[in-house]
């Protein structure tokens, strides 16, 4: 059937995945690519997956550098702007969209809910508003927004598929990796799940518009077949892995290869995360 | 009662367009099959008759309204969509309760108490009714799935890939749910793979290939046609037979083939 499955843009060709040299990428199923991934050629997307990966501890590690929210918004602005000249700046605009209910929440529990003894801002009622908090709550929303961005950066610019195998081929257990893969997954699968039960519902008379007590009957009528068919969809995934022999032990023969490269660079963005703890801690 | 008109469809992600240049009538009173192969547009064109999808060019319309003045909702009292999966829509804890919703929801000539039984009656599910519908195997969860949109009483029913996984009484059940909505006037859309159910239950059969029709008439017309293998679509079981026997025009029925081959002398000519 035509399904309303996401139409993400086909995997073409082994030009969109450089470090692939043993499999044929256009069979990979499109609607199952993770929501994350934005399919492309730049540098970031050349880069080996690990090596993107040993790259987000550093950067973390040195939003941290520091007491003000100072280095993490150079961090922060250096990245935004390395991302929009790579013509990447939707993975900026991803990430910053990922931050904006957490920065809110941070705002709201440092900045408002927090008692501090200096003078607040503002007052309204019980409610005020209080510098040190907001001091407070922009330098961890910086040093967060710096993990999310790079995160995003590193996942949003590799297939799933291509990040598990470079995890096996350095030794990782094929049962991580497919934890990682699964999870990946997940959010597409979900939501595809959820906009097939919204239309099975709507079809049946349900209004996703209207009173409160209307909503919320919607609401539970779209909850229960969720959970269970996703509940469903685990216990055949067991199944079919199961089937398949995934839990014996052993190596694995992998379908698809990547090239293994940038092994020294690794090891030194890893290393480097030490000095610059050091200086986060005594700084 | 629905009426497309040059309608075109591109899903909002892009792509391909899922439907090219359709105009297509679906009366009261008419069963009409549509077959394809995977991906020709059919679940897409079912989507466009109640309005979950809007045209992206071109009109559809239910009963006169213009599908993209109302909302989906709204249109669900004239047109009842099943879709494939019943796992999208059951959430209540009894078979009866389920079918119940859709009774209250809907808007027959006749009362919802009346609908629900009548459907609860169609679809054979009365030694179930008390069980928690994903306690029921795949086949029966499909069967509580339509009963609950049979229940809602619209003029239209809209049944997408029904016989999948039906074991042969499933396909009895619903075979006689098609003959009971064309004796009470009703309309039918039938979306399936199952082509000899369609030579069986069909007025009219539409067969799609890459978002146009690709042939258009009675089962007899079109599921014989030598173009029906260019949409992935083989021929009825009937026509196969009739063609390897040499009868033309094919038998419509066992029946028919029956006192074909007894006037030959039970000897194939």
């Amino acid at each position: 059937m035509a399904s309303r499955a996401r139409r993400v843009a086909p995997l073409a060709d082994h030009d969109d995945h450089p470090d692939v040299v043993e499999a044929d990428t256009a069979t990979w199923s499109p609607a199952r690519v993770a929501e994350l991934y934005d399919i492309g050629n730049t540098w970031l997307h050349r880069t080996h997956p690990l090596t993107k990966l040993s790259a987000v501890l550093p950067l973390t590690v040195a939003g941290f550098v520091g007491d003000g929210a100072g280095v993490p918004v150079i961090l922060l602005a250096v990245a935004i702007v390395t991302l929009v000249v790579s013509r990447l700046g939707i993975i900026a605009l991803k990430s910053l969209r990922l931050m904006a209910p957490m920065t809110l929440a941070l705002v709201i529990i440092h900045g408002v809910v927090r008692p501090y003894d200096s003078e607040p801002l503002a007052a309204w009622g019980p409610i005020s508003v209080n510098a040190e908090g907001l001091a407070l709550a922009g330098t961890t929303a910086a040093r967060l927004a710096v993990f999310v961005i790079a995160v995003t950066a590193a996942m949003a610019t590799v297939h799933p598929k291509i990040f598990a195998t470079a995890l096996i081929q350095r030794g990782v257990s094929h049962k991580l990796a497919y934890a990682y893969l699964a999870g990946a997954e997940l959010i597409p699968e979900m939501r595809l799940r959820a906009t097939q039960i919204l239309e099975a519902q709507q079809s049946r008379g349900f209004d996703t518009k209207g009173s409160l007590p209307r909503r919320l009957r919607t609401l539970f009528a779209l909850l229960k077949p969720l959970l269970v068919s996703s509940l469903i969809g685990v216990e055949m995934r067991t199944l079919a892995l199961e089937s398949r022999g995934f839990s014996l032990p052993g190596r694995r023969t992998a379908a698809v290869a990547v090239r293994e490269r940038g092994r020294l660079l690794q090891r030194s963005l890893l290393l480097a995360s030490i000095p610059l703890l050091v200086l986060a801690i005594i700084w | 009662m629905i009426h497309l008109n040059d309608v075109r469809y591109t899903y909002p992600k892009g792509g391909a367009e899922a439907i090219r240049g359709i105009s297509l009538d679906v009366s009261m009173g008419e069963t009409l099959f549509v077959l394809g192969h995977n991906g020709a547009g059919k679940s897409t064109m079912l989507r466009l008759f109640n309005g979950l999808l809007k045209p992206g060019s071109g009109t559809v319309t239910v009963d006169g309204t213009d599908t993209r003045e109302v909302r989906p909702a709204q249109l669900s009292r004239t047109v009842g969509l099943v879709f494939q999966n019943p796992d999208a829509q059951l959430f209540r804890d009894r078979v009866s309760e389920e079918v119940s919703f859709g009774a209250e929801n809907g808007s027959g000539d006749d009362d919802a108490t009346e609908r629900h039984e009548r459907a609860m009656a169609l679809l054979d599910l009365e030694s179930v009714a008390d069980s928690n519908p994903y306690d029921l195997t795949l086949s029966w969860r499909k069967r509580v799935a339509i009963a609950s949109v049979v229940a809602m009483g619209t003029p239209i029913l809209v049944l997408d890939e029904p016989t999948g996984g039906q074991d042969a009484d499933g396909t009895r059940v619903l075979t006689d749910l098609i003959s009971d909505t064309r004796r009470r006037g009703h309309g039918c859309v039938v979306v399936t793979h199952d082509v000899d159910l369609a030579f069986d239950c069909a007025d009219r059969v539409v067969v799609l290939r890459d978002g146009k029709i690709h042939l258009e008439g009675s089962p007899m017309s079109v599921l014989g046609n030598p173009l029906l293998s260019r949409a992935g679509v083989e021929p009825s079981t009937m026509h196969q037979i009739s063609g390897g026997i040499g009868l033309d025009p094919p038998a419509r029925g066992v029946d028919e083939l029956e006192e074909y081959l007894e006037a030959a002398g039970g000897r194939i000519p």
